[in-house]
């Protein structure tokens, strides 16, 4: 096996023998620990096909769709059931082929009444490790769709990055070279992962179009120095923020877009009461109170809930075809009409709900 | 034939809730992206300093960032964090704009409205993780049945 490390030890010799006589290293594990590691099972999360089948009407408002964790062929399928095939064109991203890969990147992208005239996808080669990370099991990269407007070409880039860990958690009892990973541990993946994606960015991106870059970074926009190393690779491919910027009086560390949800379901967290205050309106039209300054929380968030799905668009440059313009970024919670599994909301992230104004100049 | 715009529908556009929108002409020109100006991420302000790292004083702050050797000033903490606020605020390009301009952008008939959505969906199918499919013997290291395995750095 050329992806494992190989230990220099002097029992190898017992281990050429065990493994001659049929011996399998989780055969032992499980003999000695009781752990069996051909088999770490991870549940699904609770209302998966009620959700994503309630998902297709939701999203047939919007013209523009990143998605992430759309995993499976079934979801993107349930999906594109409510959603008129004479109008919309879908792309999904790299899928789950490949060698001890078990998930697609689940990135999805949807576009109405607009041609997508390309489309690229990258994994990502440094998604941790799989004895510490889940996310190393997936195709986790990066796509870029290009659609038409008439006038120009608009460059639209999503990603999911990885979070780490995953693995420890659903192993029973505390097992020798299964552990979570450290924050530089993460923070190393982080660094080559944004590299990779700079590099998908400037392998791609034409002058003359605009661009934007969406998705869950997984790194937190409350950790001074997760956001401070996002921004120094966006500001180098000359990308904004568009949640930070000054005229809407927000800042990098509010506006938290995800609630609790790992771990024992029990500690979950079941709606956004802490992430959100909710805007007076009909139900089915709920956003958050994003006007201006929202108090830090007396206490420090969980780790695994914070601001981790950004959209950055492209600053205007003299080479464009084209002026865009913005409104402001609004979280939408997307309540169920029909609850169902504990589950209240379509996910445990907050959309990013902006329209997009695209001017020839 | 002059196309006519609307100042209300131009504010409406970029501020969907009618009690945030920009009052004035001058905050309405700094909702758009003009090439010639600049975005801004805020002032370098104790306010947002105070909004990054916390603390209920100046001190406080200042030591949240290096209790043993706090900053010395806004700059300074600034420049300790490595933090984007602080770079300046939104300026607008040099010269006048006119209403027109602003209105175009927005409002003219060839221009392309997205309703967009960045949204991470949650819908992680059930996995089982075969870890002992990469291993190996060699690989996990045995040196005695006490002991499991050595780490392996990937599987």
């Amino acid at each position: 096996m050329t992806l494992l490390g190989l230990t220099s030890i002097p029992g190898l010799v017992v281990a050429t023998i065990l493994e001659a006589a049929g011996y399998t290293p989780s055969k032992v594990i499980n003999k000695i620990t009781g752990i069996d590691l051909n088999g770490i099972k991870i549940g699904a999360k609770p209302a998966l096909e009620a959700r994503s089948s309630e998902l297709g009407s939701i999203l047939s408002n919007y013209d523009v769709c990143c998605l992430c964790e759309v995993w499976t062929q079934d979801s993107r399928d349930r999906i594109l059931n409510d959603l008129d095939s004479r109008m919309w064109e879908s792309a999904a991203g790299p899928d789950e082929s490949g060698a001890f890969i078990l998930n697609s990147s689940g990135l999805f992208f949807l576009a109405k009444n607009r041609q997508i005239v390309k489309t690229e996808r990258m994994i990502y080669s440094d998604r941790g490790s799989k004895n510490r990370d889940t996310d190393a099991w997936s195709n986790k990269g990066a796509m870029l769709n290009i659609i038409d407007l008439g006038f120009g070409q608009f460059e639209l880039f999503q990603t999911h990055l990885c979070f780490g860990g995953g693995i420890k958690d659903n192993v029973p009892v505390s097992t020798p070279g299964i552990s979570d990973p450290t924050d530089e541990d993460r923070m190393n993946v982080w660094h080559a992962e944004l590299a990779e994606l700079a590099d998908f960015y400037r392998s791609h991106h034409q002058p003359q179009n605009v661009a934007i870059i969406t998705g869950d970074f997984n790194m937190n926009g409350t950790n001074v120095r997760e956001y401070a190393e996002i921004r120094r690779v966006m500001d180098s491919l000359g990308l904004w923020d568009l949640w930070a910027w000054d005229v809407y009086d927000h800042h990098p560390s509010e506006g938290l877009t995800c609630r609790f949800t790992d771990g024992d379901e029990s500690n979950w967290i079941r709606n956004f009461d802490t992430q959100c205050d909710y805007l007076p309106g009909p139900q089915d039209q709920q956003y958050c109170d994003d006007r201006t300054f929202i108090p830090a929380p007396k206490t420090k968030p969980p780790q695994g809930v914070g601001r981790y799905d950004f959209l950055f668009a492209q600053n205007p440059t003299s080479a464009h075809q084209y002026n865009l313009e913005v409104s402001r970024i609004l979280r939408r919670p997307f309540p169920r009409a029909h609850p169902s599994d504990g589950e209240s909301y379509l996910s445990d992230h907050l959309g990013l709900d902006v329209t997009l104004y695209l001017s020839p100049r | 034939m002059t196309q006519s715009y609307s100042l209300k529908e131009v504010r409406a556009a970029l501020e969907p809730v009618a009690d945030w929108q920009p009052k004035g002409m001058r905050e309405l020109a700094r909702r758009l992206r003009w090439e010639q100006g600049w975005q801004g991420a805020g002032p370098l302000s104790y306010r947002n300093l105070k909004r990054t790292v916390g603390g209920d004083t100046l001190r406080q702050t200042l030591r949240a960032i290096d209790n043993g050797n706090p900053p010395k000033s806004l700059r300074q903490a600034y420049e300790r964090l490595g933090f984007p606020p602080g770079g300046g605020v939104t300026r607008l390009p040099d010269g006048p704009i006119s209403l027109r301009s602003i209105a175009r952008r927005i409002q003219a008939p060839e221009t392309v409205r997205l309703k967009f959505l960045s949204y991470n969906t949650y819908l992680l199918q059930g996995l089982q993780i075969p870890l002992g499919a990469g291993l190996t013997m060699r690989s996990v290291g045995m040196h005695s049945l006490g002991s499991a395995y050595r780490s392996a750095e990937h599987f």
